[in-house]
C-alpha cells in the first residue's frame, strides 16, 4: 500500500515540477497561444479559403519572401505592390484611373515608395516598385521574379500580399499576382471592384492569422 | 447532490470553459481532454494537434511535444481518466447518445457482438491511432489524424461554415473526413461510448495514468455480492467488480452510485 503510495507522489510531482518548469522558463505557452489557439487551423476543419483569385504560398522562383515583405506584413499589413516600368501605357492607364483616384494617392510615376493606404475602409500598404528609377532598392527589383508566378514578365504586375495558415501548421505569406489589367473585357468598375475584393479578403486573413505570423 | 448531478453540472461548467473565445479569451493551454481549436469559440490547443506538430516533417520539437503530455499528465496523475468523464465536452456529447445506445444494446445482434471475445482488443485500436497517426504520419508523411477528425468537423468545420458564411470551401480531406464523421455519428449512437472505448488518442495517453492515479474506484471483493449491475451501469463496459485501476475507466461514478451494497466506492490518497 505505501510502495504505490510513494509511486503516485513521485510521478505526482515529477509532473507537476516538470510542467511548471516547462510553462516557466520556456516560451511554450507563447508559442501554443500564438501558433495553435489564435489561428485559424484550416486543415483541422478541413477547409480552404474562398478567395477570387487564385492565391499561393509557393513564390515563383522558390526564393523566400524579401526582408521587406516580411517587415511590413509583421507590423504594417497586407500588401499591394504595383511593378511598373517606363514606357508602359498599361502602368499608366491603371495609376491614372485606378490606383491614384480609388485610393486617393499622388505620386510620382517615377519613383518607387512605399505608403500606408486608408481609404473605402481598406487599410493596407501600398507598394510602387518602378523598376527604371536607379534609386529602387535592389531587394525591391528582384521581388518581381518572386512574384512573377506565370513567369510573364509583363507590366504592370499586382501582387497582393497577405498571410495565411499554410496547412504545415505555419503562418506564412500568401499572395496572388494580377498582370495588366486583368482580363480581356473587365473595365474600370470591375478592376476597382478585384482590387476592393481582394485587399478586404487580405485584411481580414491578416487579422485573423496575425498573432501566429509575429512569433 | 447526487453525483450524476454533480457531473452534469461540471460537464456544462467545462463546455462553457473550453469556449471562453467566444467571449475572447484564448490561452496557451492544452485541452486535457477531446476538442478542435478550429472551433471559433475554442480557447485552447488541442494537444494532437501539438504533438503532430512536435514531429512534422522529420522534425523534432521536444517542447510541443512534452507540454501537451505533462499537462495530460498532470491532470492523469491526479484523477485518471476521470477528465472523460467529468470535463470532456464529446465525452459530454457520448453522454447525451448513450441512452439511444444502451437500448440499441439490449438488441440480439448487439449483444452477440458485444459478447464477441475479440471485442477487448479492439480498445487497443486507439493506442495504435495515438502512435500511427498522430506521430508516425506526421513525421514521414503529412498530418493525418487532425486532417480526418471527425471531432474537428463537428466542433471546427460547421461552426465555421456558419460563423464566416462564404469565406471557406472544402479542402482535398473534406471527403474522407465527412465519412469518418458519419461513422462516429454512428459509432456513438450504436455503442455506448464508442469513441472513447475503441478511438480516442487523448484516452490512449491518460489511460495509463489510472494505474497511479490519486483518485481511483475500488471495489470491496470481500463484500461484493456479484450482482453484476456496477458492470451493467458502466458506459465503458468494464467488469467492475473485477477491475484493478482499470484503465479504461472514466472514474464517472454510476459503479459508486448505483451499488446497493456500497462496496465501490471513489478512493483518494
Amino acid at each position: 500500500m505505501e510502495k504505490i503510495l510513494v509511486i503516485q507522489v513521485i510521478v505526482f510531482l515529477l509532473i507537476a515540477g516538470s510542467l511548471g518548469g516547462m510553462l516557466a522558463f520556456t516560451d511554450i505557452y507563447d508559442d501554443v497561444q500564438s501558433g495553435i489557439v489564435e489561428t485559424i487551423c484550416l486543415s483541422c476543419a478541413k477547409l480552404d479559403t474562398n478567395l477570387p483569385v487564385e492565391f499561393t504560398f509557393k513564390t515563383a522562383n522558390g526564393k523566400p519572401h524579401p526582408d521587406f515583405i516580411i517587415d511590413i506584413l509583421k507590423t504594417r499589413g497586407p500588401i499591394l505592390i504595383q511593378f511598373g516600368e517606363k514606357a508602359c501605357a498599361a502602368c499608366e492607364d491603371m495609376i491614372n484611373n485606378i490606383i491614384k483616384p480609388y485610393f486617393n494617392l499622388q505620386f510620382d510615376k517615377t519613383i518607387s515608395f512605399d505608403r500606408d493606404v486608408e481609404a473605402h475602409g481598406l487599410n493596407f500598404t501600398y507598394v510602387y516598385i518602378y523598376i527604371d528609377d536607379p534609386a529602387t532598392p535592389q531587394e525591391r527589383i528582384d521581388s518581381y521574379d518572386v512574384y512573377d508566378v506565370e513567369h510573364i514578365r509583363g507590366f504592370p504586375m499586382f501582387t497582393i500580399i497577405t498571410i495565411e495558415y499554410d496547412h504545415s501548421g505555419k503562418i506564412k505569406p500568401f499572395f496572388a499576382s494580377l498582370y495588366g489589367k486583368f482580363e480581356p473585357n473587365d473595365n474600370y468598375e470591375k478592376m476597382t471592384k478585384t482590387f476592393t475584393e481582394l485587399i478586404k479578403n487580405s485584411e481580414e486573413l491578416w487579422n485573423r492569422n496575425l498573432p501566429g505570423f509575429e512569433k | 447532490m447526487r453525483l450524476q448531478i454533480k457531473r452534469l453540472w461540471s460537464q456544462i461548467i467545462f463546455v462553457i470553459g473550453t469556449n471562453l473565445a467566444a467571449l475572447g479569451i484564448k490561452t496557451g493551454f492544452c485541452y486535457p481532454f477531446f476538442y478542435c481549436h478550429a472551433c471559433p469559440a475554442a480557447s485552447g490547443a488541442c494537444p494532437l494537434r501539438a504533438i503532430e506538430k512536435s514531429f512534422y516533417d522529420h522534425s523534432f520539437d521536444w517542447k510541443l511535444l512534452l507540454y501537451p503530455v505533462l499537462l495530460l499528465g498532470f491532470v492523469g496523475s491526479i484523477s485518471g481518466r476521470a477528465v472523460c468523464g467529468w470535463a470532456c465536452p464529446i465525452g459530454f456529447l457520448q453522454r447525451g447518445t448513450g441512452n439511444i445506445a444502451r437500448k440499441i444494446r439490449k438488441n440480439p445482434i448487439a449483444t452477440k457482438i458485444g459478447q464477441l471475445r475479440i471485442e477487448p482488443f479492439f480498445r487497443y485500436i486507439k493506442y495504435i491511432l495515438l502512435i500511427g497517426l498522430v506521430v508516425v504520419t506526421p513525421y514521414f508523411i503529412n498530418f493525418m489524424f487532425t486532417d480526418v477528425c471527425p471531432v474537428g468537423m463537428l466542433v471546427g468545420t460547421y461552426p465555421l461554415l456558419i460563423v464566416y458564411p462564404g469565406k471557406f470551401i472544402p479542402n482535398q480531406f473534406y471527403i474522407y473526413a465527412l465519412v469518418i464523421f458519419i461513422l462516429f455519428i454512428i459509432l456513438i449512437f450504436i455503442i455506448e461510448r464508442g469513441w472513447c472505448r475503441y478511438f480516442c488518442p487523448i484516452g490512449a495517453i491518460l489511460a495509463p495514468f489510472n494505474k497511479v492515479s490519486l483518485i481511483k474506484v475500488s471495489v470491496n471483493k470481500d463484500e461484493c455480492i456479484h450482482c453484476n449491475i456496477c458492470s451493467t451501469v458502466c458506459p465503458m463496459g468494464i467488469d467492475v467488480p473485477n477491475m484493478n485501476r482499470d484503465p479504461e475507466c472514466i472514474l464517472c461514478g454510476k459503479c459508486v452510485e448505483k451499488c446497493p451494497k456500497n462496496v465501490v466506492r471513489f478512493e483518494r490518497i
